[in-house]
Order: structure tokens, then sequence, then C-alpha cells
């Protein structure tokens, strides 16, 4: 995978040197790499937390669920040079940065939609080796399903980023992780991987699942 | 025989059992975001059609992925499963048909812009942000005037008799100075004080009434937007307009997120939005439950003999239901809303004329009967 590690952060090679896109700090060496803030991104935290079996190539799929404005999405356009980024995005406010981002960084595919109803999005979207979910919402482990059940190939993965305090503000962060584990496994799922995000995020967990055939 | 039929963002295609391609119809290149946006409205788009008849000959069964109902379409031998084999087929293979180029991002993006336009346009999202403007303006408008009160009495202390908000601003920010607002309005002020004449420091002056200035300002432009309210309530929602008034319902629509979804929710949900707090304390402690929300500003509800007010409240959420309905989906306009109304509130007054028992009064009844009867055994329970 192409991440670095650049004076104990994390980078990815910029796919379009000389901009940042959240004023993210950029390192000039051989080529210009863009260091990759674990308090702006899960995925940086899990990385740097030690998250192990995930593996995008240059040419991986990538389905992102809750892009926001494209803070984590750009480092993975980083990486998937040539492959693409289905970023689903629901308000139109922080859809419009996404566009815009999109201009710059050809593989990003932006849409508009809702993830809680894939079905809205079935005919755009082909099937993907990761779908990513970080929508912070009550019922994220259902969505999160769903869209793996119409999206995955064979041999992909799902990385699921839980915030306790989304789910139920009053529920101990322990028995919520357990209980969305639980709900997983029950639907045939496989957790592969469990990593915290502590300290960069409170009361955060990110799963590796794959689908259990 | 069976066929498959999916789309993607190039056309629909057409596929056998066998997952061979035995049809396709591609939307003409500059026509593609057309299509995929009236997709997205539920229509059935020309190439559906033509590809839906080119197979309909060779086989009898054709299952379809759509977004639409089956009555829609206009051809017996069609099932929707979404998603189907062929859709699977064709998700796990773009690369095969030639689907991977540059210009798909642009696709993409023309269409996520196509849809955020028209999120941005529906008219209810201007409403909900003018009400919710008149709701901060009207916060800041009396804080404000606290303070120029404060301020200017320093200058006339004697126009505290004005309690009016409005006339206050108005006679500072007009006239000048004391003496002007005293001739503006002679009847107000006692006429001792005409004689007194103190002398103020004019760049104090100034700047009071240039303060004064701003805040009349404010009020003119929350009064256009009343205005605004009024007029766009009469275009997107007459008959909730009609019945509960501008400001009110354009307070529900706000409250609610937009027109549609004020349409879709129950009458109950109407009933008691606004007081979500109630609500809660009743569902986590079993609270007596809330009557009425944001509808207790209606006049009729609030104006009501409190033992009726539940009644009204709950018949009012009822007639709004009804009312908000029929601006969204039928568009047609029912000038008797109000009146119908009307009647029926005083057909409550009149058949409940006085208070009965309330549901608290029972509750204490019920618990010392029950107390009663559970006096023997309370030495085993106690704690």
């Amino acid at each position: 995978m192409n991440v670095y590690f650049k004076d104990g952060n994390i980078a990815t090679k910029n796919l379009n040197p000389g901009t940042s896109v959240y004023g993210e700090e950029l390192i000039q060496e051989d080529c210009e790499y863009r260091i990759w803030n674990p308090r702006r991104s899960k995925l940086s935290a899990a990385l740097l937390n030690g998250l192990e079996n995930l593996e995008l190539d240059e040419t991986s799929k990538v389905l992102y669920l809750g892009a926001s404005t494209g803070t984590t999405v750009s480092h993975i356009s980083d990486i998937v040079i040539n492959g693409r980024i289905y970023a689903v995005e629901f308000s139109p406010t922080t859809a419009k940065k996404l566009v815009q981002l999109s201009h710059q960084r050809l593989n990003i595919a932006p849409i508009l939609g809702d993830a809680t109803k894939p079905k809205g999005y079935l005919n755009i979207v082909e099937k993907v080796d990761l779908v990513y979910c970080d929508v912070a919402q009550p019922t994220q482990t259902e969505l999160f399903m769903k869209n793996m059940n119409l999206f995955l190939k064979d041999g992909g993965v799902g990385i699921l980023m839980i915030k306790a305090r989304s789910i139920d503000v009053v529920q101990k962060p322990k028995k919520i992780f357990k209980e969305q584990e639980k709900k997983l496994i029950e639907k045939g799922f496989k957790i592969i991987e469990k990593v915290k995000l502590e300290p960069y995020e409170k009361d955060h967990i990110a799963l590796l699942v794959e689908k259990n055939f | 025989m069976e066929c498959y039929i999916t789309y993607c963002i190039k056309g629909y295609l057409a596929f056998n059992s066998e997952n061979e391609l035995i049809a396709e119809k591609l939307f003409p290149d500059d026509e593609i975001i057309n299509r995929l946006s009236e997709i997205d409205n539920k229509q059935i788009v020309k190439e559906e059609l033509e590809i839906i008849e080119e197979v309909s000959k060779d086989f009898d069964e054709i299952i379809i992925e759509s977004n639409k109902r089956l009555s829609d379409y206009d051809n017996d031998k069609i099932i929707i499963k979404n998603p189907n084999k062929a859709g699977e087929y064709l998700r796990n293979n773009y690369a095969k048909f030639d689907l991977n180029q540059e210009d798909i991002t642009r696709i993409y993006q023309n269409l996520a812009i196509y849809r955020i336009k028209k999120e941005s346009a529906s008219e209810d999202k201007h409403l909900i942000q003018a009400i919710n403007s008149i709701d901060e303006i009207d916060e800041s408008i009396s804080k404000l005037i606290e303070r120029i009160r404060e301020w200017y009495a320093l200058y006339f202390p004697e126009m505290e008799i004005i309690k009016n908000n409005e006339t206050y601003i108005k006679l500072v920010s007009q006239n000048k100075t004391k003496e002007k607002i005293i001739e503006a309005k002679p009847d107000a002020f006692p006429s001792e004080i005409i004689d007194i004449d103190e002398d103020i420091n004019p760049v104090d002056l100034e700047i009071m009434n240039n303060y004064a200035n701003s805040i009349y300002e404010l009020q003119k432009s929350r009064k256009n937007l009343e205005n605004y309210i009024d007029k766009k309530m009469e275009s997107i929602a007459p008959n909730l307009r009609l019945l509960i008034g501008p400001t009110l319902g354009a307070k529900l629509i706000s409250h609610a997120g937009g027109l549609k979804r004020l349409a879709m929710y129950p009458s109950s949900t109407i009933q008691i939005m606004g007081a979500e707090k109630a609500l809660f304390r009743h569902l986590k402690s079993g609270d007596r439950p809330p009557k009425y929300g944001l509808i207790y500003q209606h006049p009729q509800v609030r104006g009501a003999k409190w033992w009726n007010r539940g009644k009204i409240a709950r018949m009012l959420a009822g007639r709004i239901s009804l009312a908000v309905r029929r601006d969204v989906f039928t568009k047609t306009f029912d000038e008797n809303v109000a009146d119908e109304f009307k009647l029926k509130v005083e057909e409550i007054e009149k058949n409940n004329p006085f208070p009965t028992k309330t549901t608290k009064k029972r509750k204490e009844e019920l618990g010392k009967s029950k107390k009663r009867k559970k006096k023997g055994k309370k030495s085993k329970k106690r704690r």
C-alpha cells in the first residue's frame, strides 16, 4: 500500500502536486508527500494504531460512505491512483466541496445520495474491493451491512468506523461495540481486526470486516 | 425463457440467463445527465422502452432493475427485482463493458451537481431560512433595545414612559434631539420636563442615534421577512396558511425540515412538535405526555378553556395534516378549511362546558385505592 512514514507521521504521495486539500503539510523529497493527520482522518488514526490487514493497491475500487468534504477521500485517492472512489455524501452543502475536489482528482466519483438507501445509487456504482463506512448514525451498522451485500466484490473487505457516542449517548462504549459486533456476526460477517482510535478519537473503534461465505 | 435488464451510466443493457449480452441501448453522449436525472425522477426513459420492446418478442419473462412500480410499466411480462442477476454481473465486470474512462468522472460530477442544485432549489429551503432568521432577529432586537433604553436614559430618562418598543425606536431614530421627540409626541410627556435643558455632547448623541437607526433598520427587515414568508406560504402552502397563519405554518415546516416531510408526518407527531423535551420526559419517567407543542401558538388552542385545549389541539393537528397533504400532493385549494375548523372548535366547546376529572386526579385516586389494597403486603416489599 502506498503509505509512507515521514518523521513520525504517515503520509501519502500527492496525486495532484502543489496543492493541499484541507491545509495539511506537504513534504518535498523525491516527490511530494502529504502528511495524513490522524486527528482529521479516522483511517489514518487506525493505521497508526496498527491496522494491519488492509490492503489497497493502485487499481482498487472503493465505496466510501459519508465522504463529507473529502479529507480521507483525498488520501485514499492518493493510494488508489488508477482505481476509483465512489464517494457518497448526503448533505448538498458538503457535497459541493467534494465535487470541487473531484475536479482535481479524477479517480473520485462524487455521488449525492443517502447511504441508508443504497438502491438509490445501485446502478451507478460497480462492485468494489473496499467499503468504507463513516457516517456516525445510530443505524450505521445496518446500512453498512446493506451496502456490503450490494457492492462488495468476492474477497473484498469493509471498514466500519463506530462512534459510540452517536449510537447511544448513555451506554458504555464497550457494551455498544460488543452489540454492534454481534449484529455483524449474526448477519454473516467476520471481523478480521479491531482497532481502537484512542488517543486521536475518543470512544471510537475501527472494525475490519469481511463477508463470511 | 427469461431475460434480465439493467442499466448503468452508459445506458440500458439486457442479458440472458447465461449472462450473455443480448441487447443494448446506450444513452446519447450529451443526454446522459438528462437521462439519469429522469430516472432519478422515476420516469421511464426512451432507451428503457426501446429495450423492453426489443426483448419482449423473444422472452416471456423480463426481470428488470428499476426504481419504479410495476404498474408504471405497460407490459405484463415484467418483474421488478432489485438487484437482479444481470446487474450483479455487470457491476462485477465493469471493465469488460468499456466503462472505465476518464470522462466518466465528469458524468458523476455533473450528476452530483445536478442533484445538489435540485436539492437547494426547492422553495421550502428558503422559507425555512427565512423563518429561522426571524427568530434570530427577534432575539437580537430585544437585546439591542434593552441596551438603547439604558443608554438613551442617560440623556432623556423620561422616555421610559413609552412602553412600546417599536414606537420607542422610531422616535429615537427619526427625531434627533429631546426637543424634537417631545414635539413629535407631545401628549406622552408631562409638560414640566420641557423646560429642563441639559447639554449633551453632540458626539454622544450622534452615536446613540446611529445605534437606534440600525435597530430601526433591523425592525424593517424583520417586516420584510414577514411579508416574504406570507407570500411564499401563499404560493407553496395556501391551505396551511389559511388554517394556521403564515408564521406558525412556516415554523412547522421548518421544524419538520421541509414541506414534504411535514406532509409525511402523522398528525400525532405534528400535535406535539416542539414539545420534544416533555415527550421524552414522558417516555423516560412516565410523566403525563404533552398535549401540544408548537401549535399551542394558535389562538384557538391557546385561547380555549384548559380542559378543551388537548381536544382542540388533537383536532387541529389532524386538520393540519390534511391541509398540508392537500398542498403537497393534490395542490388544490380549499377555502373552507379555517371555517370548518372553527365550527368544530365551537362544537367541542359546546359539548364540554365543564371540566372533567383530570388524569392526574384519577391517577391519585387509583394510587390511593391500590395503596389500601397493598397495605397488607407492604412489609414484605419494603427495602
